[in-house]
């Protein structure tokens, strides 16, 4: 039964493309969110689904709390993009590259962390700090392009170089790297590297006590789940062709990144794609509904200026409606996620199935 | 290079390291008595420092009343944040209670560009751009005064953890939970009062640093990391310590900013000396004991 509803939504996921762009959509969903934009919305759900679920090897089934994915994703997307525009090397090869790159980071970190026994909040905190370094190292080199980031130049329709001028051949790339990667954990989780993960996130000396290698086994998921989160990098370079190091280095990318496994359920193996269905529309939602563009000047000059208290309020208040000085997507996320710790820490696949067992 | 760039150096950097040492202070009396790393910490400073800036251009408040006003408020702030958000998750795993604070620190963080945009603000007082000189170094009067009261209250808040018996039962909770509640310590009112106390700290550490130091949403995520670069270095949970790891994280700042290249170059310094500590001294220099 519920295979039969999983396979029917795939198919529904694979023909999207095909009638998004017709009138009925057009007429039916709501202004805007058809066409280009709902593939857009899909598309999103896609690659945050993909990166939490790479995350989710790392952070749930071996419980380590990386902070620092937002490297790995950076690393990817650099070293594919720094290839093409410098060597004119195919992003396909240099995604290959990236990922390489991205894991041999991946367990270089988890070999420092390891080694020195950081465990815990003090691995969160190492994870922080490598990926700042990361982050300033591309902000501050020249070959990185610095702060502008780097424009990949269009060279039309071409699968070998990785660029489309529709929208579908993204679409279908990043459906089938969620997928796969889900595959890949489903199988994971059901083999001896999956239960030794979980018996260390359980508890770490109880599964090092009956003989399980714990610093081996936590180094294979974070140099595999760096190298994965560096492709979805690569991905996400082609797709909008414009990477900048505060866009795509910054700890709030590797908290967008955790919040959709967290809120699914860490650790499961659909949790991270459920809570990418649950909370991409709502941030896109939100995005658009609060772009939020008002300066912070003018509300300095209205609240030093000599209007009346209630003057200064209402105009306040219009410039809150207006979206404010922008943050409306990133505070619900906050709230959102302090509201999973406390009401579902364990996610809402968990919880769901706790439901319906009764 | 002559000495008196040497000194000024050193004394400039010794000033910052008073106030990191207030931002630290908070953070280690939060984890030495309730074992929670607050990732939103330094949301509270900026928070703090927003407090102060909304003050002065509303009402013209000059930001030290404003720092009176601010510890009971945050004091309280802390109270709530503590009894509502934090007490809920104390048993739960430890990866639950970090997410719990990130996601504190992202609503914090987003709720300020929300209402204040991110243009930097700074706060302008008459007599910030005033300095005294001694023996050649000029010292500006805002971090001398800030620094002064960052230290004042670090060691007020040591002799209160040392002498008084609120103080005592404080300690008593940092160093053995069952143990307090089995000699009828209200160990749920002391968790209040730790984590209130810190917030109270590190607003007010915010608040001194105003007059000489830009105003932004995103000011909190450096001091974050600064404070736990300072607690880890004294030891976590260590008031002492942190004091001291205050002034030489300062010290290490402004020598590295003047014999490094770049000033950019700064930030890397400090992120490369933070993973060097965590990784080599996880314990600190002076182990970890409240006072």
């Amino acid at each position: 039964m519920r295979l039969i509803a999983a396979a029917l939504f795939l198919v529904f996921l694979l023909l999207l493309p095909a009638f998004a762009y017709s009138d009925i959509v057009a007429r039916v969903m709501p202004r805007g969110l058809s066409g280009a934009s709902l593939l857009n919305v899909f598309l999103l759900i896609f690659l945050f689904g993909y990166l939490a679920q790479c995350w989710n090897i790392l952070g749930g089934f071996a419980g380590q709390l990386s902070l620092g994915h937002a490297a790995f994703f950076g690393i990817g997307a650099y070293t594919s993009t720094l290839l093409f525009t410098i060597f004119g090397l195919s992003p396909w090869i240099g995604m290959i590259l990236g990922m390489s790159l991205a894991g041999l980071f991946g367990l270089f970190v988890g070999f420092v962390s390891f080694h020195y026994r950081l465990v815990g909040p003090f691995f969160t905190l190492a994870t922080i700090a490598f990926a700042e370094l990361v982050r300033l190292s591309a902000l501050h080199l020249k070959f990185t392009g610095g702060s502008m980031g780097v424009l990949i130049p269009l060279q039309g329709d071409s699968v070998w170089q990785f660029q489309f001028s529709g929208k579908a051949p993204y679409y279908y790339i990043s459906l089938f790297m969620l997928v796969a990667v889900t595959a890949l954990i489903w199988r994971i989780a059901r083999s001896r590297l999956g239960y030794y993960l979980h018996a260390i996130r359980q508890d770490e000396d109880a599964a090092e006590a009956i003989g399980v290698n714990t610093r081996k086994y936590k180094l294979i998921a974070a140099t595999l789940s760096a190298a994965l989160t560096g492709a979805g990098g690569t991905f996400y370079a082609q797709y909008t062709q414009y990477i900048v190091p505060d866009d795509i280095l910054t700890v709030g990318l590797s908290v967008e990144i955790i919040l959709r496994a967290i809120i699914g359920g860490s650790g499961t193996v659909l949790g991270p794609v459920v809570g990418s269905f649950l909370l991409t529309p709502i941030a896109e939602a939100t995005r658009v509904l609060f772009s939020g563009a008002g300066s912070g000047a003018a509300v300095v000059q209205l609240f030093a200026s000599d209007a009346t208290l209630a003057k200064k309020l209402s105009g306040y208040f219009s410039f809150l409606v207006g979206g404010g000085g922008g943050g409306g997507a990133l505070m619900l996320y906050g709230l959102i996620l302090i509201f999973t710790c406390l009401v579902m820490p364990s996610g809402a696949v968990p919880w769901f199935e706790r439901r319906a067992r009764r | 290079m002559n000495s008196v760039v040497l000194s000024q150096t050193v004394v400039s950097g010794l000033l910052l390291g008073g106030v990191y040492a207030l931002v630290a202070v908070g953070l280690t009396l939060i984890f030495g008595v309730m074992k929670i790393l607050n990732f939103a910490h330094g949301d509270f400073l900026m928070l703090g420092m927003y407090f102060a800036f909304l003050l002065s251009i509303m009402f013209g408040i000059d930001p030290y009343i404003s720092a009176v006003l601010a510890l009971p408020l945050f004091f309280g702030l802390g109270w709530i944040v503590q009894s509502c958000l934090i007490r809920p998750v104390l048993r739960a795993p430890e990866n639950i209670q970090i997410l719990l604070t990130v996601g504190l620190s992202l609503f914090l963080q987003n709720l300020a560009l929300f209402l204040f945009s991110p243009d930097f603000q700074s706060l302008r007082v008459s007599y910030g751009g005033n300095t005294v000189s001694i023996m050649g170094v000029s010292i500006s009067y805002v971090r001398f005064i800030a620094s002064m009261i960052a230290v004042a209250a670090s060691l007020t808040l040591y002799l209160f953890l040392a002498r008084t018996d609120l103080g005592k039962a404080l300690r008593a909770c940092a160093e053995e939970h069952l143990g307090s509640l089995a000699v009828g310590i209200n160990v749920d009112r002391m968790y209040n009062i730790a984590f209130g106390l810190g917030i109270a700290c590190v607003a007010l550490a915010g608040i001194l640093m105003t007059p000489f130091f830009y105003i932004s949403p995103q000011v909190g995520l450096p001091f974050t990391l600064t404070a736990f670069v300072v607690a880890v270095l004294g030891g976590l949970g260590s008031l002492p310590g942190a004091l001291i790891g205050g002034l030489i994280i300062g010290l290490i700042e402004s020598l590295g900013e003047l014999f490094l290249l770049a000033p950019s170059m700064k930030q890397m310094a400090t992120f490369s000396v933070f993973l060097l500590i965590l990784l080599l001294r996880p314990r600190g220099l002076f182990g970890g004991k409240l006072t």
